[in-house]
């Protein structure tokens, strides 16, 4: 007894099958990608011309998915190192005693508020980038019977938030919630200890870096949420006479937005909000961070025109493609080829060609990285300067959509020259007429 | 079967316009082998195109099985080239990144995708009747000029079309293989009743055609 592959099939008794037969069964399974093979003994019968258009998207695509990855990743380390800087400017009201510190991060203890409406008219000025309200309360105790000691309480909004999770020197690996706290960088608490404020029983989601600031360094941070849930245990056990009401604010942080400067938004606070003081940071820090958000997204815009660049390449390549097999395409569509057909060929022809450039030029890209890491990275790192990595999930990302994007450029390069050809007259694409 | 009624074909060329076909008309019935022969430049594969649909005339009118074949649009041309035409050209017009049992099951799969398996059966039983059945995995350059001529007919006859057409199908053979050539078409015209249209220079090979047309100038000659 003989062993039979699966995709075998016996034949009757005392009947052999011909070697046409063979084939022919073998054939039935490998059929539905007859196609794509197609392509590519098409792009493996022009082993120059297939490597040079490889080569070229390769390039291309190493460059864009390298240049994607350290973009990105230098986009973090500036997004952290910049929010570590603090905000641009700090909105407070009128009377406030403020205490000027190199970097703005929070508002001080204030008995004076703003009204929260005034975050949807500072966020319609010009010059406006990202806003972070605060809500601050300078307690005599915590209301645990433990030493009285004052403690600063600050609420935020952790989504709008710009200068305390920055800072974050570690947490617990989920998300913040209510009744979780973050603790300023000279407290003692333990991460996800649990403390007592006011009676109520919170845990401690995270610890922030020391910062040199004595309210960011000593405070206790929470959400609005879990802050109003506190507001009249806090203001029995405060001398301040604030009011710390839900829709009281005791300051505003200011972003500002990218080609803006610290004076014009100044002149707009205090022209369109009375009762209200500003106080600017070093404008120097403001500048860097906008000329080197400028500086990215001029290497953005770069990375833009390669990829047309080659979209273009591609088109003109497989024109020339295209005119020297034209006999060819025009006997498929003399055989029963439908235009669409044609156009399907040569698109899956081209996509395969640049994907597999695109590929390529991501396995050179990581091996970049992989060189950069050990050579700037690292002597950054020395310095005491965080580079932030993208995860490897995130540059796998970036590398698929590198691929993707390489074989629709592809495709489409080819889409017009194919299109023009399946357009004309079998008959005259047989005789090669120009 | 086949009728053209007042066919021309003119060409916009620097030298001002070329009528390379003029009203030609003409009924083939269903079966026969018909021969068009005619010197170079004659008009007789321009005439060739036009009834296989692969080249629009400028006038008159084609159809085939009844099908005025020019009022289609292209796609279902295309399927109609497939399923009743097979066409034999003058030239080696094999792809020759496919396999030979590629090329002569290529047109089913461009029209019946979803029949593979029948597809290759089809080409299989092909090759063999064509005495090429050793050569099914070869390439085409692995296999001599004849026998590409030979699976060009098997491709031809891969949709079991109702017209065959064959334009010059022998014009770069030797004499033996030439033949042989005619032989297998004139076979295919007498045992499976396909209609032959068969364009050649070649008046001792037309001899065997049930009808000789000759073209002149681009219209037949009586």
């Amino acid at each position: 007894m003989s062993a039979r592959s699966p995709g075998e099939q016996e034949c009757p008794q005392g009947m052999e099958a011909s070697p046409a037969e063979q084939s022919a069964m073998r054939d039935k399974t490998g059929a539905r990608f007859f196609f794509a093979r197609m392509a590519i003994q098409n792009l493996g019968r022009r082993k120059a011309r297939t490597f040079l258009l490889l080569s070229a998207v390769a390039i291309c695509s190493g460059a864009v998915f390298t240049g994607a990855v350290l973009m990105q990743s230098i986009k973090n380390s500036m997004d952290i190192g910049f929010a570590r800087l603090g905000a641009d400017m700090l909105i407070v009201p009128e009377g406030t005693l403020t205490n000027i510190t190199a970097a703005l991060l929070t508002a001080e203890p204030t008995d004076f508020t703003l009204e929260d409406g005034v975050l949807d008219r500072l966020a319609k000025l010009k010059g406006v980038g990202r806003l972070g309200p605060q809500r601050i309360v300078r307690t005599e105790s915590l209301g645990s019977g433990e030493q009285r000691h004052p403690t600063d309480l600050i609420g935020f909004d952790p989504e709008r938030d710009i200068t305390i999770q920055p800072w974050l020197a570690e947490r617990l690996g989920r998300a913040f919630g209510k009744g979780d706290l973050i603790i300023g960088g000279r407290r003692e608490e333990p991460l996800g200890s649990e403390m007592m404020l006011f009676g109520v029983r919170h845990t401690v989601y995270g610890k922030l870096e020391k910062t040199a600031v004595g309210t960011h360094e000593r405070g206790v941070f929470m959400s609005f949420e879990t802050f109003d849930a506190l507001r009249e245990s806090i203001q029995r056990s405060s001398a301040s006479k604030a009011d710390l009401g839900p829709n009281r604010l005791s300051g505003v942080l200011i972003e500002l937005a990218p080609g803006a400067t610290a004076k014009q938004v100044q002149f707009a606070v205090l022209a369109n909000f009375p009762g209200v003081k500003t106080i600017a940071s070093e404008s120097t820090l403001t500048s860097i961070r906008q000329g080197l958000s400028a500086l990215l997204e001029g290497v953005l815009a770069l990375l833009v025109i390669m990829f047309v660049s080659t979209a273009s390449m591609v088109c003109v390549l497989f024109s020339a493609i295209i005119t020297e097999r034209r006999r060819e395409l025009g006997l498929l569509m003399a055989i029963g080829a439908r235009p669409w057909q044609v156009v399907g060929i040569l698109a899956t022809e081209a996509a395969i060609a640049t994907a597999s450039g695109g590929l390529l030029g991501c396995m050179l890209g990581v091996a970049l990285l992989r060189s950069y890491q050990h050579s700037l990275v690292y002597h950054l790192a020395n310095m005491g300067v965080p580079f932030a990595w993208l995860s490897w999930r995130e540059i796998l990302l970036i590398a698929l959509a590198c691929v993707i994007l390489a074989s629709l450029i592809g495709a489409s390069g080819a889409l017009i020259p194919a299109w023009r050809t399946s357009r004309r007259e079998p008959y005259d694409l047989i005789r090669a007429e120009g | 079967m086949l009728t053209c009624e007042g066919v021309g074909k003119s060409y916009s060329t620097e030298r001002g316009l070329v009528h390379a076909v003029v009203g030609v008309d003409l009924r083939v019935p269903a079966g026969q082998f018909v021969a068009i022969v005619g010197r170079s430049g004659s008009g007789k594969s321009s005439l060739m195109a036009m009834i296989g649909g692969l080249s629009r005339p400028t006038r008159g009118v084609v159809r085939v099985s009844g099908a005025e074949i020019w009022k289609m649009p292209d796609s279902r041309l295309a399927e109609f080239r497939s399923r009743e035409m097979g066409f034999v050209f003058q030239f080696p017009s094999l792809l020759p990144t496919l396999r030979i049992i590629d090329n002569v099951a290529l047109p089913a799969l461009l029209n019946s995708r979803k029949e593979e398996a029948a597809a290759y059966e089809k080409a299989a039983e092909l090759l063999t009747e064509l005495e090429l059945a050793d050569y099914v995995d070869a390439y085409p350059h692995e296999i001599s000029a004849g026998e590409q001529r030979r699976v060009a007919i098997a491709r031809a006859l891969i949709n079991s079309p109702s017209l065959l057409i064959a334009d010059e199908p022998t014009s770069d053979l030797d004499e033996q293989t030439e033949i042989e050539i005619i032989d297998r078409l004139y076979r295919l015209n007498r045992d499976r009743g396909v209609t032959l249209i068969m364009v050649t220079h070649n008046l001792a090979l037309a001899q065997r055609a049930d009808r000789i047309l000759h073209i002149a100038n681009g219209g037949l000659v009586a």
